[in-house]
């Protein structure tokens, strides 16, 4: 008796559980449903304000995450290089280690370690800056002057998430194979024009493309659930849970999406 | 002419106890209503219904007239440009300049030069007393100066309607007497209905202005301004008095 007891407690508290997940769910798709229509119902209006906002959550994901991701990337193209060429050729695949840096860099680290860079510095700040607004009634004075938060704060927001994560992970790609290399020297020695020469032709179109896929992704769902967390804040003692149930949501979800991505490439070949 | 502002039978409750119950009231065209009350009684809560920010449970509010529960959607964010609101904290947009703060709903919502948008902003605040502050952000002001630059902001769209929560929360006496007497002006001169909220003595007696008192989730008396201002020297004696 008791442990059917315990086994129904666990049922219910599953099945609270799920409802609760599927509820988040539907909320954030409606959000990203109002985050798209913001674009074309606001029009002009307050496209000052909206494009102010932007240009300031770029500068903070973007510009002041410069350093932090090109370091990431360096030391990550340096392990990649000195592992690539030293160990490959041993394999007799030396030839191949372009191919490798493209796939692993480009297609899976670039995209992958730009979206923690992002939401650890941006996601968890992004969350604790609306829900502040929402503790100190700053979203409410915004609706009683007519202005929808979604059109002013997560519309913008979205945007710049989008606009940087891209950006960033070009810059990722740079810096770990360019960066890399030259450190690499150390270790190993290979011309740059032969190097360079390599990776560019095992570039393929299709590599930017799912690369470029997997940072609109990523960055519209930092954008969404960090937005999503400080939204739902009613109290000051949740805007440091908001922050940290963003990171943690964010970080799930980007290897989730990952994951589903990878696997479908793979099987369609692309 | 409809009332500025009319509530009908207005009931809210929380935590299963009756905040708002049963309450009604009109404030006509360039009128001007002051409610007080204990702490807790409800009155934040009964200017929310009244302003739209939530839903009563039951009854109406009228803007002008016009029940803001049969608005759609466009029709609200009009008549909202038409109203203003003071919380209860400042609640400036905390990383735009005060001229960008007063400036952001001229700027949504009318389509002005911004040397219009300018002479406005800096009219409205000429009016609440402030010099000097379009660059500064709202944590470098003080307390009455964040007060008045979130007057001033839900002036600047010239509204018809003005609902007033604590207008004067942490401001010193003599300059919540100052407010008053820049509201009771603008009421006298521009017609702007009010709907205030204060538990401040000084603020009360500055309004010059029958008050009445929320208690038990009703609206209770109104008390004459000459006993306002001429007796209960504090909140405790004419609440005390009121209830």
């Amino acid at each position: 008796m008791k442990s059917m007891n315990r086994f129904l407690q666990l049922v219910d508290r599953l099945g609270a559980w799920a409802a609760s997940m599927g509820k988040t769910a539907f909320d954030v798709i409606a959000l990203f449903y109002d985050t798209v229509t913001a674009i074309f119902v606001g029009g002009k209006k307050g496209i000052a304000a909206s494009l102010k906002q932007t240009v300031n959550q770029i500068l903070f994901t973007g510009v002041e995450a410069f350093w932090l991701v090109g370091i990431i990337g360096l030391l990550c193209g340096i392990t990649i290089i000195i592992q690539a060429m030293t160990t490959m050729p041993k394999f007799g695949v030396g030839e191949y280690f372009g191919n490798i840096l493209v796939m692993v860099v480009v297609r899976e680290l670039g995209p992958f370690f730009t979206s923690l860079v992002v939401v650890g510095r941006s996601g968890s700040a992004l969350a604790a800056y609306i829900g502040n607004m929402r503790v100190a009634k700053e979203l409410s004075a915004l609706e009683m002057m007519g202005i929808d938060p979604v059109h002013f704060i997560v519309m913008p927001a979205f945007f710049a998430m989008v606009v940087s994560m891209v950006c960033l992970s070009v810059y990722f790609d740079v810096i770990a194979i360019i960066g890399g290399y030259f450190i690499a020297q150390v270790k190993v020695s290979i011309p740059f024009g032969f190097f360079m020469g390599t990776v560019l032709d095992s570039l393929r179109p299709n590599d930017i493309i799912i690369s470029i896929f997997k940072n609109v992704l990523f960055g519209s769902i930092v954008a969404l659930m960090s937005c999503y967390h400080g939204l739902a804040v009613t109290n000051m003692r949740e805007v440091p849970q908001a922050a940290l149930k963003s990171v943690v949501s964010c970080m799930i979800i980007t290897l989730l999406i990952n994951i589903l991505v990878t696997f479908f490439t793979f099987f369609l070949s692309l | 002419m409809a009332d500025a502002f009319s509530a009908v039978d207005l009931r809210f409750s929380f935590g299963g106890q009756a905040l708002i119950d049963g309450v009604g009231f009109g404030v006509p065209q360039g009128g001007l209503f002051v409610i007080t009350g204990r702490s807790g009684s409800g009155k934040s809560t009964l200017l929310e219904l009244c302003s739209g920010q939530h839903a009563p449970e039951s009854g109406r509010v009228l803007w002008d007239g016009a029940c803001i529960a049969d608005l759609n959607h466009d029709e609200l964010v009009r008549a909202k440009q038409r109203i203003g609101y003071v919380f209860q904290k400042p609640a400036l947009v905390h990383n735009f300049t005060i001229y960008d703060n007063l400036a952001l709903p001229l700027r949504y919502h009318r389509d002005l030069a911004e040397r219009d948008i300018r002479a406005t902003v800096h009219a409205c605040m000429e009016e609440m007393g402030l010099f000097n502050v379009d660059a500064k952000y709202p944590n470098e002001l003080s307390a009455a100066q964040s007060r008045c630059a979130a007057i001033a902001r839900a002036l600047v769209m010239g509204p018809s309607l003005l609902f007033l929560d604590e207008p004067t929360s942490g401001v010193d006496p003599v300059t919540a007497r100052g407010i008053a007497g820049v509201l009771k002006g603008l009421n006298a001169s521009r017609g702007i209905a009010m709907v205030v909220v204060c538990t401040s003595i000084e603020f009360l007696k500055g309004l010059q202005c029958p008050v009445t008192v929320l208690q038990d989730g009703k609206l209770h008396d109104y008390r004459d301004p000459a006993v306002v201002s001429a007796g209960a020297g504090d909140m405790f004696s004419l609440l005390r008095e009121a209830l």
